[in-house]
């Protein structure tokens, strides 16, 4: 025989209670009588003196500890192992995304789909299962399926909200998989409502249940947040934010721009209904540095109220140019802001200090190993060519790369171009119809850029886009590393070449150790806290941002239905159908009604 | 000092009298009819005459009709012996109308019917305290309607006190009446030794014993709640107690069966019981249950 709960053991102390109020002592007034024959007659039965003379033949003690005992024994829910008709298979989704911190209920939204869930697993039978699924910026399975209520709750208490948007499609996806052909089965989705991602779910035989949460949706949030270089003062930083009011109500707030913990400035914006305000904040920056922007909102949900981002100061990108000679190119490059440029005619060393190596038409003895722009350059290891293309027309190109940002092919001509056979992790951005023109990849931490033409080939250094694509292939080969990321986004740099041990501080001051790949790539994926990160590896340190900046969750009004793919359609379920079991009331009243009835008695009787 | 009997209460004891079952076997001559032959107005039998006999009491009408010498014969009247034992322990000074003081009127009641009766009245009490053993002599054998204030007076002088030990007070009694007569109980037989060998022995002398049981109303129906600790005046013994109105039902139950043994133990050996409660009325006592109860008519 097992227990369900065994913690209802701990009643047992009240059987001692009981038999103390036996032993009790009690003060009693003296009173002169004629005679006391008529009272011993009265009391034969209490005649004993010694307190455990009174316990002894006391059928009415040993019928109470007896009740007592077995009410104790009634409350630990003793089971037998047997057999039974299989229960209600359970799957509970509960969203603890950012806008689950909202506070337009009491606690907050996640607080109160916590206790709609506790009514649920009260309600639950013995033979039901319930499986807990947490959704936030990941989908977590906190609890496997079970029947023990103790194991549930406390799965369920030990849940938090995270300040990531909402995926919620991933555990609506878990939770189909996990009731496939399985009977009576029920999915339950705890949320707001807010995801964005439902568009391509097909509801299909799915028997979810949405139980909103949440009433009101004022709310004034940051929803995006930048640092760029001013382009037109090259010593100023621009900060660019976007604040956000999904409600129906304009609102207005004061918004202050911190570097650090230095006041840059501070705005009122007042944001329209359903709209949006841009505002930008220039700052000059002579070191690295953070700049966070606080909303004095007294909103519903504080976690977008505020945003950090990480500035690095700027500097010059070191370019080496390997080039018998290119006008056009190292004019090109040497209109590019911020960027120290060498020119050699050829590459000596495979490992230069450059930060960019540039090979024009030149074929190194070995290839460089940082990042390269290759124009109309071979190597063996990536490239095969398989000759030469005579006046290749330009049919394709990806203009939403950011490498072809502002850059138009529709009047380039090409004399010649190289055929060649592309690595798998190369993308082609510029085709013909035989065979790429240019081409742009990352393969083991080293990016590059291939132009399969001599642009001196072409017509294309006479066009404008010629410059601009120079330009915007410097900042890709060039970037900043990525130090700001959505919270629940994994953050990944290489800090190091060899495997190492790595401390990361959260931004709530706590520290976490991780190892970094073979490779001495830290990657880290406990990003679920808004705020500033900080690696350190020895004397190497590495900060980096997380924040929510998502429109859609800043918009915290919930949502009376959810529109799953293009059919679909679940109604939010405000009241929760659930029987209760009430039992374990009546037991505990059954014990503190004895133990009444004890101390009365007792009280009473000599 | 308060009266022990009104005076409109004597009157209508004046017209009483003590009722005996058996007859007198008393010496001293009396009211009462008795075995014996003597002077009295009763007539009683004949005998024949022979030389020697008083010619006086010669029946000469039967005499002219027999011719033969009858003398004629009459019942001789004697005393009765009243005793009275009466319990004056500490336990009897209890009550809001104390038992001893109405066990005093009743005693002063039964004596002055007796004394009207011309029966001899004595009074045992006890336990006899030692400053009241001259007293107790005044109190015996008292005779005639003309003793009756002194005895009320000695009556009203006795005090309760002490401890009392009933059997061993009615068997000494009971070894000192030689002649049969009436006796009248008055006690709250609250002994803890019980009550049983000193009725006994009073019942196994043939005399005819009335047994007067006196409890105060505190008694009955106890008025002290909560946790008590009851101490006997008598005995100083102690008894741990929470008493309630919610049992006092069953305490009444308690008295009530406690009364009922005793008077089924009376009545098992020809004792008359009678119970009493201290604040009754004295007049519905003597006048109606004891009338009813065979005391007197």
């Amino acid at each position: 025989m097992n227990f369900l709960s065994p913690e209802a053991l701990a009643f047992a102390v009240t059987l001692p209670v009981v038999v103390v109020f036996y032993l009790l002592k009690r003060r009693r007034v003296a009173r002169l009588v004629s005679s006391t024959v008529l009272w011993q007659r009265f009391l034969n039965e209490t005649q004993a003196n010694s307190p455990f003379q009174k316990l002894r033949h006391n059928w009415l003690l040993i019928i109470q500890l007896i009740l007592l005992a077995l009410a104790v024994f009634a409350l630990t829910r003793p089971y037998f192992a047997g057999k039974m008709e299989s229960g209600r298979f359970l799957v509970v989704v509960l969203d603890v995304s950012a806008s689950m911190q909202s506070t337009d209920v009491s606690p907050n939204r996640l607080g109160q789909a916590k206790v709609e869930i506790g009514k649920l697993i009260d309600g639950m039978y013995d033979s039901d299962e319930m499986v807990l699924i947490l959704s936030g910026g990941v989908t977590e399975v906190r609890q496997s399926p079970t029947s023990a209520k103790p194991v549930l709750r406390s799965a369920l208490g030990q849940a938090q909200a995270t300040d990531s948007p909402t995926r919620l499609l991933d555990a609506i996806k878990l939770a189909q998989n996990l009731t496939r052909n399985r009977l009576k089965a029920e999915v339950h989705l705890f949320s707001d409502g807010i995801s964005s991602d439902f568009d391509t779910f097909e509801l299909q035989d799915l028997n979810l249940v949405y139980h909103r949460v949440g009433e009101s949706g004022g709310n004034l949030g940051i929803v995006s947040l930048e640092v760029r270089p001013h382009p037109e003062q090259a010593n100023q930083q621009a900060i660019f934010a976007t604040i956000g009011n999904a409600s129906t109500n304009t609102l207005a707030s004061d918004v202050s721009l911190f570097f650090g913990e230095e006041l840059v400035g501070s705005r009122r914006v007042s944001v329209g209904p359903t709209n949006t305000a841009s505002l930008v904040f220039v700052a000059s920056q002579q070191t690295n540095g953070v700049f966070r922007m606080q909303l004095n909102s007294d909103d519903a949900l504080a976690v977008d109220n505020t945003g950090s981002v990480l500035s690095l100061a700027r500097r010059d990108v070191k370019a080496l140019l390997v080039t018998s000679g290119n006008a056009f190119l190292e004019k090109a490059l040497r209109s590019v802001p911020k960027l120290d440029l060498t020119v050699a005619a050829t590459l000596t060393d495979p490992d230069p200090s450059a930060d960019v190596v540039i090979l024009d038409a030149v074929q190194p003895r070995a290839w460089p190993s940082g990042n390269v722009l290759a124009i109309h350059t071979q190597s063996t290891n990536w490239f095969r060519p398989s000759g030469t293309l005579e006046a290749p027309p330009i049919v394709d190109w990806k203009s939403t790369h950011a490498l072809l940002r502002f850059v138009n092919f529709d009047n380039v001509q090409l004399a010649k171009a190289m055929n060649a056979t592309l690595p798998t992790w190369m993308t082609p951005l510029v085709e013909s119809p035989s065979a790429p023109m240019l081409a742009a990849g990352e393969h083991d931490g080293q990016r590059a850029v291939w132009v399969g033409f001599n642009p001196l080939d072409s017509t294309w250094p006479l066009r404008v886009s010629f410059p601009i694509f120079i330009a915007n292939a410097m900042d890709w080969l060039s970037p900043e590393v990525g130090t700001s990321l959505r919270a629940g986004e994994s953050f990944a740099i290489r800090m190091v070449d060899e495997e190492s041990t790595v401390t990361v501080t959260l931004p709530n001051g706590s520290e976490e150790t991780t190892q970094t790949t073979a490779n001495g790539e830290l990657i880290f994926a406990n990003t679920f806290q808004q705020g500033v990160y900080r690696a350190v590896l020895g004397t190497n340190e590495v900060a980096f941002c997380a924040n929510l900046l998502d429109a859609s969750e800043s918009a915290i009004g919930p949502r009376e239905e959810l529109q799953l793919g293009e059919y679909g359609r679940v109604e939010a379920t405000v009241q929760l159908d659930a029987d209760k079991e009430a039992w374990r009331w009546i037991a505990m009243l059954c014990l503190g009604f004895l133990m009444f009835e004890w101390w009365f008695y007792h009280r009473r009787t000599a | 000092m308060e009266a022990l009997i009104s005076p409109d209460l004597m009157k209508r004891l004046e017209q009483l009298q003590l009722l005996a079952r058996r007859r007198s076997k008393s010496t001293a001559k009396g009211e009462r009819r008795s075995g014996a032959r003597g002077q009295s107005v009763e007539f009683a039998d004949y005998r024949t005459y022979v030389p020697g006999d008083d010619l006086r009491r010669i029946d000469w009408n039967l005499f002219g009709r027999l011719e033969r010498l009858f003398l004629k014969l009459y019942e001789e009247e004697r005393e009765l012996p009243v005793t009275i034992y009466l319990d004056s322990s500490e336990s009897m000074s209890f009550g809001r109308v104390s038992k001893f003081d109405f066990a005093r009127q009743v005693a002063a009641a039964v004596g002055y019917v007796a004394l009207c009766g011309f029966d001899r009245v004595t009074v045992e009490p006890f336990p006899l305290a030692d400053d009241q053993a001259g007293l107790v002599g005044e109190l015996r054998a008292v005779r005639g309607r003309r003793s009756a204030m002194r005895f009320f007076d000695n009556l009203n002088r006795l005090k309760a006190g002490g401890t009392a030990d009933f059997n061993q007070a009615l068997r000494l009694g009971a070894m000192k009446h030689r002649v049969q007569g009436v006796i009248v109980v008055l006690s709250d037989f609250l002994d803890p030794a019980g009550y049983e060998d000193g009725l006994k022995s009073l019942a196994s002398r043939g005399s005819e014993v009335h047994a007067v049981q006196i409890l105060a109303p505190e008694e009955l129906e106890p008025s002290s709640y909560g946790d008590l600790r009851v101490i006997d005046s008598e005995t100083g013994a102690e008894q741990e107690v929470t008493f309630g109105k919610y049992r006092l039902k069953s305490y009444r139950a308690t008295v009530q069966n406690y009364c009922r043994r005793l008077q089924e133990y009376c009545r098992a050996r020809g004792i008359r019981y009678q119970l009493a409660q201290s604040d009754t009325p004295i007049d519905d006592l003597l006048l109606k249950a004891m009338r009813t109860g065979g005391m007197w008519r």
